[in-house]
């Protein structure tokens, strides 16, 4: 929309002009002007996406939660459960409008970047802080915080998802970092961008499925189809998450939470996702899985407990699909995992019952049983993940063709 | 001091990047146009020009030229492509192609004017050997000209084809259709995607240059800035920072010295001949039309005091060397094999008190192509004769 300004990407000089402004201006004696700025760059990176039509469509999604956390704002004894659950109904229907999910049909008035320039994080921190602001009237809330919150331009486009709590510490250490943690937070930088736009895109290629169509393909094509998009899938967002964690430090700003620990280190899927995107699970657990699993356990006689935390774990992990992408592809991805964790709490109790406590937790640590259950997490996240860039339908036929050269079928 | 010495870094990048961008968006959005990506392998074959292209290119002296492909990757406009591939078809490299030269300036368009209507199939960097594989492949599609001429600029074009000729019998489209099997399977993909990585690091200062001309825009501007200021291009040329084209002679020095079948490179003359005579050859049987060269010189042959430049510059004095012999040589070896031949150089020379050819890489401008157009019209007017135009005066 800003003419002759292309979208600011990660990868983009303009972003890289907005991030050695804004570590300037924290290194220097305009840092007041830090929160104004900090909204502002985030309001350029959007309007360098953004048509008209786009904008005012983004202006229903942000005006009103703001009016509603100004008004709850640190009152903890209003009657607001109708106020918070229209807002959050609001915002959850214009959302699934706004990215258009294949089950809506096309916002075709629109163009797309309404729903690419990261409105699922713009929609986890409205939400957070609609949901909170009673609890949050210790801390100054205005509309410049609230821009320079919801659009800070190191968290706008991929999270990760920080709370306004941690948002509000880390404004108040904007400044200069010691040269130690100035260069580390260099180092980190430098290091994310080579991860997410060197190395990471190799293997973006490799993940080609239609590739094994070809004649000749053997079952080592296969394996690198399988293992190419979650290496890439990983190298490309924790490179992201580098940069922007590394910029924001170069600022002062030491509160955005990590997103990854070693998530392929994971012994299953439940530890898979308490390493990876840990602000997203960590999110969807504060607001899904807790409140809902504690209503239904509630609500229901001990025992039905077990049937009550899987099917709030499935509602938590068709969410989560469906938070990854727009077709039903993700929502089969978020039940496969779903459906994993809830084996694995079955198989992890019924190893309990048989070996006792104090075994189970010997034979867990095992070297050998440590290695199978990396090597087993691994690869069904990596033959899950599959769905995330091809269709249901292109893998059946794909796999249908490749598994018959090789005279499996 | 290190944190001082930080803060210095982080300014100065600051500030060039916001100049860079400035340059992006405001001053110079025309930067990607530097280096634009211009090819695409044709099916078959070769590589060819990208169809539909409108493509920017600079170069000092002819600033701001808009280069356009049809839709068969051919140097021309699509309304004009019928009329064209009906006419003469003009094959060659990147002079014949017209690279800093509008569509219309460029020789092959002129000769519209003079009632040849032509298709321009040449592409930047085609070899003689190329060109054959293009225009078999029209051949086989079925069109058909009034005339095939073929354009030579010596030396560059003067090759050894003798391990190539089976470029006028090979199938089309076999190597590449191999090729394309080869290369994507994933772990094909997988390869080819970490040497892309691998080749995307600049090995040499050239390459680095290339890379600033493809990717800044300040760095661009500069470059066609500094050269649109006459005495900005002359300090550059004096202080050594850009290359003096006078200077440079690329090849050996035998393609200068007398050609008789005791030079090396005497077979670069008679392949190069044996070509184009089977070339000739083809096109007569295939399609019975006329077939001929038109031979277009280059800078040193076009003017004797550069070339002695150059001869001073590196202590030459003492050889025996001119650059026109092998005009001579390659115009009289296709005469003895039957292929009409229009040498331009002395049309040239007769109009060459001012410049005809770019400064800094010897292509012809838009003058040179239009008096280039004016001899082949004649040339074709006249009956395509064999030897017309010949390099008179020239020593053997």
């Amino acid at each position: 929309m800003i003419a002759g300004l292309p979208a600011v990407s990660v990868n983009s000089l303009a972003f890289a002009l907005l991030a050695f402004g804004m570590i300037l201006l924290a290194w220097s004696g305009g840092r007041q002007l830090f929160m104004a700025a900090l909204g502002a760059t985030g309001v350029v990176m959007i309007l360098s996406w953004m048509s008209p039509l786009d904008v005012a469509a983004l202006a229903l999604f942000i005006v009103p939660p703001y009016v509603v956390a100004r008004y709850l704002w640190g009152k903890k004894n209003a009657p607001a459960l109708a106020l918070l659950s229209a807002t959050v109904i609001w915002e959850v229907l214009l959302f699934v409008y706004l990215r258009k999910y294949e089950w809506v049909g096309e916002a075709s008035y629109l163009d797309h970047p309404v729903s690419i320039i990261g409105l699922s994080y713009i929609l986890f921190r409205i939400l957070h802080l609609v949901v909170e602001a009673p609890n949050l009237g210790h801390l100054p809330f205005n509309s410049l915080r609230f821009t320079a919150y919801i659009f800070a331009f190191w968290t706008l486009l991929s999270g990760p998802i920080q709370r306004y709590e941690a948002f509000s510490s880390g404004m108040d250490g904007i400044g200069r970092p010691s040269d130690e943690n100035a260069l580390a937070a260099g180092h980190r930088a430098v290091n994310g961008l080579i991860k997410a736009f060197l190395i990471a895109p190799i293997f973006l290629i490799a993940s080609d499925l239609s590739a094994l169509g070809e004649d000749g393909a053997t079952w080592l094509d296969l394996a690198i189809v399988v293992y190419a998009f979650p290496i890439y899938l990983y190298l490309n967002f924790s490179g992201y998450t580098d940069v922007v964690i590394a910029v924001a430090r170069l600022c002062g700003m030491t509160t955005l939470p990590e997103n990854f620990n070693r998530p392929y280190m994971a012994r299953n899927i439940q530890d898979f996702w308490g390493r990876w995107h840990m602000s997203f699970g960590d999110w969807i657990r504060h607001y899904i899985f807790v409140p809902l699993s504690k209503m239904l356990l509630e609500k229901t006689t001990p025992g039905w407990h077990g049937l009550m935390l899987a099917i709030s774990v499935i509602v938590a992990f068709v969410i989560i699909g469906a938070w990854h992408g727009t077709t039903s592809n993700f929502v089969v991805f978020g039940l496969l995992h779903g459906a994993a964790i809830i084996v694995g709490e079955i198989y992890g109790r019924a190893l309990k019952s048989v070996l006792g406590r104090k075994k189970k937790k010997a034979f867990e640590r095992h070297p050998v049983v440590q290695g199978t259950a990396m090597f087993l997490c691994f690869n069904y996240v990596a033959a899950t993940a599959v769905l995330f860039p091809n269709s249901i339908a292109d893998i059946t036929t794909t796999l249908g063709q490749f598994l018959t050269a090789q005279g499996w079928l | 001091m290190t944190g001082k010495l930080f803060r210095i870094c982080l300014w100065g990048l600051f500030l060039l990047g916001c100049a860079e961008l400035i340059f992006r968006t405001v001053i110079f959005p025309e930067y990607k146009a530097m280096m634009p990506d211009r090819f695409v392998q044709r099916p078959g074959f070769v590589y060819g020009n990208k169809p539909g292209a409108e493509i920017r290119r600079y170069n000092p002296m002819n600033y701001d030229v808009m280069v356009h492909t049809n839709s068969m990757g051919f140097r021309g406009l699509e309304e004009n492509l019928k009329e064209e591939l009906a006419g003469y078809w003009v094959a060659g490299g990147s002079n014949t192609f017209g690279a800093y030269v509008e569509d219309a300036d460029v020789f092959a368009a002129r000769l519209k004017a003079y009632g040849y209507p032509s298709a321009n199939v040449a592409v930047d960097g085609h070899e003689v050997a190329d060109q054959v594989l293009i225009l078999r492949d029209l051949i086989e599609r079925g069109y058909k000209p009034r005339g095939v001429l073929l354009s030579l600029t010596a030396l560059s074009s003067l090759r050894d084809y003798s391990g190539r000729m089976e470029v006028l019998t090979q199938e089309l489209g076999v190597a590449d259709s191999a090729a394309k099997e080869e290369s994507n399977r994933p772990r094909d993909n997988l390869r080819e995607s970490s040497l892309a990585l691998w080749y995307q690091i600049p090995r040499s200062f050239q390459s680095v240059r290339g890379r600033l001309i493809k990717s800044s825009a300040l760095y661009g501007w500069l470059k066609v800035g500094i050269m649109g200021i006459p005495a900005l291009r002359d300090w550059t040329l004096s202080t050594g920072l850009r290359a003096d084209l006078d200077l440079a002679h690329s090849g050996s020095l035998d393609i200068l010295r007398p050609l008789d079948s005791n030079n090396p490179d005497w077979p670069r003359i008679t392949s190069t001949a044996d070509l184009i005579a089977m070339l000739g050859d083809l096109v007569r049987d295939k399609l019975g039309v006329p077939f001929g060269v038109i031979l277009l010189p280059t800078h040193h042959q076009i003017y004797p005091d550069k070339f002695r430049r150059y001869v001073d510059h590196n202590g030459l004095q003492n050889e025996d060397l001119d650059p026109r012999r092998s005009l001579l040589a390659i115009e009289r070896e296709l005469v003895r094999r039957g292929v009409p031949v229009l040498n331009t150089l002395p049309a040239l020379k007769k109009e060459a008190t001012a410049r005809l050819t770019f400064p800094d890489d010897g292509h012809l401008i838009p003058q040179g192509h239009a008096i280039v157009a004016g001899a082949v019209a004649r040339w074709l007017d006249a009956g395509m004769p064999p030897g017309a135009e010949g390099a008179a005066g020239v020593s053997q």
